[in-house]
């Protein structure tokens, strides 16, 4: 050694312990400025990061039919997904899932050990799997392991009724039918629970976690009978098929209380199958939102208005030559009929266009368009249903109303309205002249609560009982004098109206196409279910005679025999 | 003059011993705190805790072994330790684990072996040699650069591993080594300086994860769920942990998991956290006072070698941990490295064990000159 290092030795190793000791004050000072200085503000932020909150999601209500068959329900489905980076021994967790998920084993570990940051094992799961998953995931402390469950709308019926449903979409947003309209009832209350949480945002019993459990969304009892929806959905797919129509409506409703019990409509689409774009056009339900000239069956409307203004009574005769002239237009009967002496029932079982004209002309339009509103045209029928259309009727002075229309309005051109207000007013005529207000939900069943029926409504009281009466008298003797009437039910007493309305097309009527339609209830002598039946463009007639009476017929029939009413009328014989 | 003589045991450091005892038990306690005790799997062999326990036995063995070994055995092994070590880090490259992108272990079945750990103990003993062999001429270039060789041909291949804190390590240590062997401090300005002037070029031939990280280092904000996101879960679980902090396995940064690596790097933070500041204290304190042990081993030491190699022991000792305290407290760039005795990790802790027991073979043989020298005493 030199005296160079010997001397200078010491003095660095006196250094070096100096700095020793100062470094040792620095990171204990630094410790006193985090821990104690700012302990405050960290631990606030150490609080922030494990404060876990979250959603408990409410069940959405099931929609059942009257007689109680799903419609459409809540079921929970799980997302299992891993992180492959926290999980320790995917060996171990890979043959604990494999039975779970009912994968094989070497998938599973290969998803748990890919190199990716996330990986989806299952999708969609349902509780048989995610319950077990999800223990699993506890009982070995899985944090690399997520469990997430989520509720989701299913329609079992599928099409099924699928105009009046509605549906819910991925994101719990709904659309059209029951489900848009009693969204909140359906949807209930979310909960939700905060806590600690870990890194990974599960819930860990580090605090006692506070929570408000969810309330279940209400469940909806609908109008509807399965059996009697199921023979309108039958009929009307035969119906569209034979006469090779673009679709149709069928309506049944209960005259005394506006209860809905069948409403379908041709083309339908799986209710679960709504993200498919082809479909998104079929879920609108047409019975409530396809506006259309209703034609001849309106004359039901312009006779009420007639005999209830005392213009007209049912003894009155006509002298039909065969056209009239209003505001420069001539109106003619159908095929130019010209029959002369005529009664009220015949201008309804021949379906006499210049005497209904002449009956609104008769009223006048401030008389005949006040009855028309009073009938519930131009309006929402307000039934329970989202998305409803009020119809059109020209209003006088509106700049579209010319003279002509009153004439042709009386037998339903010139006007447009929905299925459901025609078959509403129809139902009115045969309701002793109280127009109801249509309904679909009949009770509504909270989760927690009492359960509230619906109470039929009477919009008005729109003709009075005696018109009303003698109208259906009318109607149903029109059927019976026309021994070829496809409306017909052995053994029952009908009253009601075909209609053959061609279809509006920029600012004409387009002479190829049709829509052909039935309104009428039964039976006549005390009437309980009307019944609407609508065929779109069909093609092997153009006439409500021949393509809507039959399917009114059959469903009649049917319906007789399912709700058990006894035949009031002599079976006709020839 | 070297004639081999009984050791000593009266002169064993207890203290040290001790000191570093109470500091693994630390450790211990901690990694079951950031393993077991939150997932709540068995102590089984394949724990970390257990084989951190495990690993500290062996590493007391490997103590004792080395402080009954002579010192100076390893001068004359010097080039056998020095090539068998170049050897396992050119096998790292071939037969190495590849973990998080670095290559750095050899599996040896029962344990992951890491060369680099055990490089920082063999280049301490071979440097020192060469450093006392030229005490007079380390103000000399010529030997300085010699004596530098020694250890930048294994810095490189840590650095290829890549391992950029272990080469930090291993080169500060070789530093430190060299002023207390004579270098001249303008020279270590002069080194300084070329460093600072060479920087730029080091930067760009960084890889991007280490750019990444000195940048966060600059400002841990600049991407919180990336590389910043450890250093802010160590200061959020430092700081919350208060005066008294929230007690054994009670530390919800660790126990929630938010605080990632924390059995490794990260377990100062855990120990700030569940110790609160007087844990963090105590455990800076038991660090200094094992390093005042280790420069009194320095300074007693009968010879310029056994010097040299207290110095290095306590270098490396003083880096590993000022460095990892560091990045903890966000004072440093986040740098892997463990924190010496607490850290889970076996080759860490054996060779930290083994140094240790070199240094105590140090000052069990340090009087052997002095029975019938001057007679100075140093205790």
């Amino acid at each position: 050694m030199t005296e160079t290092t010997l001397s200078r030795a010491p003095v660095r190793l006196r250094a070096a312990l100096i700095g020793l000791m100062a470094v040792g004050f620095f990171l204990a000072a630094r410790l006193f400025w985090w821990q104690i200085v700012e302990m405050d503000k960290l631990a606030a932020r150490q609080d922030d990061q494990t404060r876990y909150y979250a959603p408990i999601f409410a069940r959405r209500g099931d929609i059942v039919t009257s007689d109680g068959m799903l419609l459409a329900t809540d079921i929970f489905v799980y997302k299992i997904t891993a992180t492959p980076k926290d999980i320790r021994n995917p060996e171990r967790v890979a043959r604990e899932l494999a039975p779970i998920l009912g994968q094989p084993y070497d998938a599973i570990l290969a998803k748990l050990k890919s190199r990716d940051k996330n990986v989806i094992l299952a999708q969609n799961a349902p509780q048989s799997v995610g319950g077990p998953a999800q223990n699993l995931k506890e009982r070995l402390g899985l944090g690399g392991l997520s469990v997430e469950g989520k509720t989701k709308r299913v329609y079992p019926a599928n099409a099924f009724a699928e105009h009046i449903v509605g549906y819910v979409n991925v994101v719990r947003e709904s659309a059209y039918g029951v489900e848009r309209e009693y969204d909140e009832k359906l949807r209930g209350t979310d909960g939700w629970i905060s806590g600690a949480s870990n890194a990974f945002r599960d819930i860990i019993p580090f605090d006692v976690p506070a929570s408000k459990p969810a309330v279940d969304g209400a469940r909806l009892v609908l109008t509807l009978h399965s059996g009697i929806q199921r023979i309108a959905e039958t009929e009307l797919l035969n119906a569209v098929r034979e006469t090779r129509a673009t679709g149709g409506t069928i309506v049944i409703m209960e005259v005394k209380t506006g209860a809905i019990l069948a409403m379908a409509s041709s083309p339908a689409a799986d209710l679960n199958a709504f993200a498919d774009p082809a479909n998104q056009p079929r879920y609108a339900n047409p019975a409530i939102s396809a506006q259309y000239e209703p034609g001849s069956v309106f004359k039901i409307v312009t006779v009420a208005c007639a005999l209830e203004a005392g213009t007209v009574n049912v003894h009155s005769v006509f002298d039909d030559n065969g056209y009239i002239i209003i505001g420069g237009r001539t109106i003619k009967n159908h095929d130019d009929l010209a029959p002369g002496r005529v009664t009220l029932t015949d201008v309804m079982q021949m379906s006499l266009n210049v005497e209904a004209a002449k009956m609104s002309v008769g009223l006048g339009a401030e008389r005949f368009y006040q009855c028309l509103a009073k009938f519930g045209f131009g309006a929402p029928t307000r039934v329970d249903l989202a998305a409803e259309a009020a119809g059109k009727v020209k209003a006088v002075g509106d700049g579209e109303w010319r003279e002509v229309d009153l004439a042709t309005n009386s037998f339903g051109q010139g006007i447009a309205v929905t299925p459901l207000q025609m078959i509403a007013a129809v139902s009115a005529v045969a309701n002793q002249g109280k127009l109801m207000r249509p309904y679909i939900v009949q009770e509504i069943q909270p989760a927690n609560g009492a359960a509230r029926k619906t109470n039929p409504e009477v919009v008005r009281a729109v003709i009075r009982p005696e018109i009303a009466q003698t109208l259906t008298k009318v109607l149903a003797d029109a059927i019976i004098a026309e021994s070829t009437n496809k409306a017909s039910v052995p053994g029952y007493s009908i009253a009601g109206k075909t209609g053959t309305a061609q279809i509006p097309i920029a600012g004409m009527l387009d002479p190829r196409w049709t829509i052909a339609s039935f309104t009428g209830y039964l039976p006549a002598n005390d009437p309980r279910y009307a019944i609407l039946v609508k065929i779109d463009k069909p093609q092997t007639s153009e006439r409500g005679s021949q393509v809507a009476s039959p399917v009114f017929a059959s469903l009649a029939k049917q319906l007789v025999s399912m709700v058990g009413l006894p035949p009031d009328a002599r079976v006709a014989s020839k | 003059m070297d004639r081999i003589s009984r050791p000593r045991f009266l002169f064993f450091d207890f203290w040290l011993l001790g000191a570093t005892l109470l500091l693994t038990a630390i450790g211990i306690a901690m990694i079951y705190s950031a393993t077991e005790c939150i997932t709540g799997e068995p102590l089984d062999w394949a724990s970390p805790t257990v084989r951190q326990a495990l690993y500290a036995g062996v590493g007391i063995a490997g103590m004792f072994i080395a402080a009954a070994l002579d010192y100076r055995l390893y001068a004359s092994l010097r080039w056998i330790l020095w090539f068998g070590i170049l050897a396992l880090l050119v096998i790292v490259f071939f037969i190495g684990q590849v973990t998080l992108g670095a290559q750095r272990w050899i599996d040896l079945r029962v344990f992951l072996f890491q060369p680099s750990e055990l490089c920082k103990l063999i280049l301490i003993l071979v440097t020192a040699k060469y450093m006392a062999d030229h005490a007079s001429e380390m103000t000399r270039w010529r030997h300085l650069a010699i004596a530098f060789i020694f250890a930048a041909i294994p810095m490189g291949l840590v650095y290829l591993q890549p391992d950029l804190g272990t080469t930090i390590v291993i080169g500060a240590t070789w530093g430190v080594m060299a002023l207390a062997a004579g270098m001249r401090l303008r020279d270590v300005l002069i080194v300084i300086a070329i460093c600072v002037v060479f920087a730029p070029l080091l930067w760009t031939n960084l890889r991007p994860y280490q750019q990444e990280r000195v940048l966060t280092f600059v400002d841990p904000g600049r991407d919180p769920l990336g590389s910043g996101y450890n250093v802010t879960q160590a200061r959020i679980a430092i700081g919350s942990g208060g005066v008294w902090g929230a007690g054994f396995c009670g530390g919800p940064q660790s126990q929630l998991r938010f605080l990632r690596i924390r059995q490794t790097d990260f377990i100062f933070s855990v120990i700030g956290e569940e110790l609160g500041f007087f844990g963090g204290v105590f455990v800076i304190a038991l660090y200094g006072f094992i390093l005042f042990r280790l420069i009194r081993v320095a300074m007693l030491a009968r010879d310029q070698y056994s010097k040299l190699i207290a110095v290095g022991v306590v270098a490396v000792l003083f880096i590993q941990t000022f460095v990892n305290l560091g990045m903890n407290l966000g004072l440093m760039p986040v740098v892997g490295i463990p924190l010496p005795f607490v850290s889970s990790g076996g080759s860490s802790l054996i060779t930290l064990f083994a140094a240790q027991g070199v240094a105590q073979s140090i000052l069990l043989r340090h009087r052997e000159l002095q029975l019938e020298g001057s007679g100075r005493k140093y205790q």
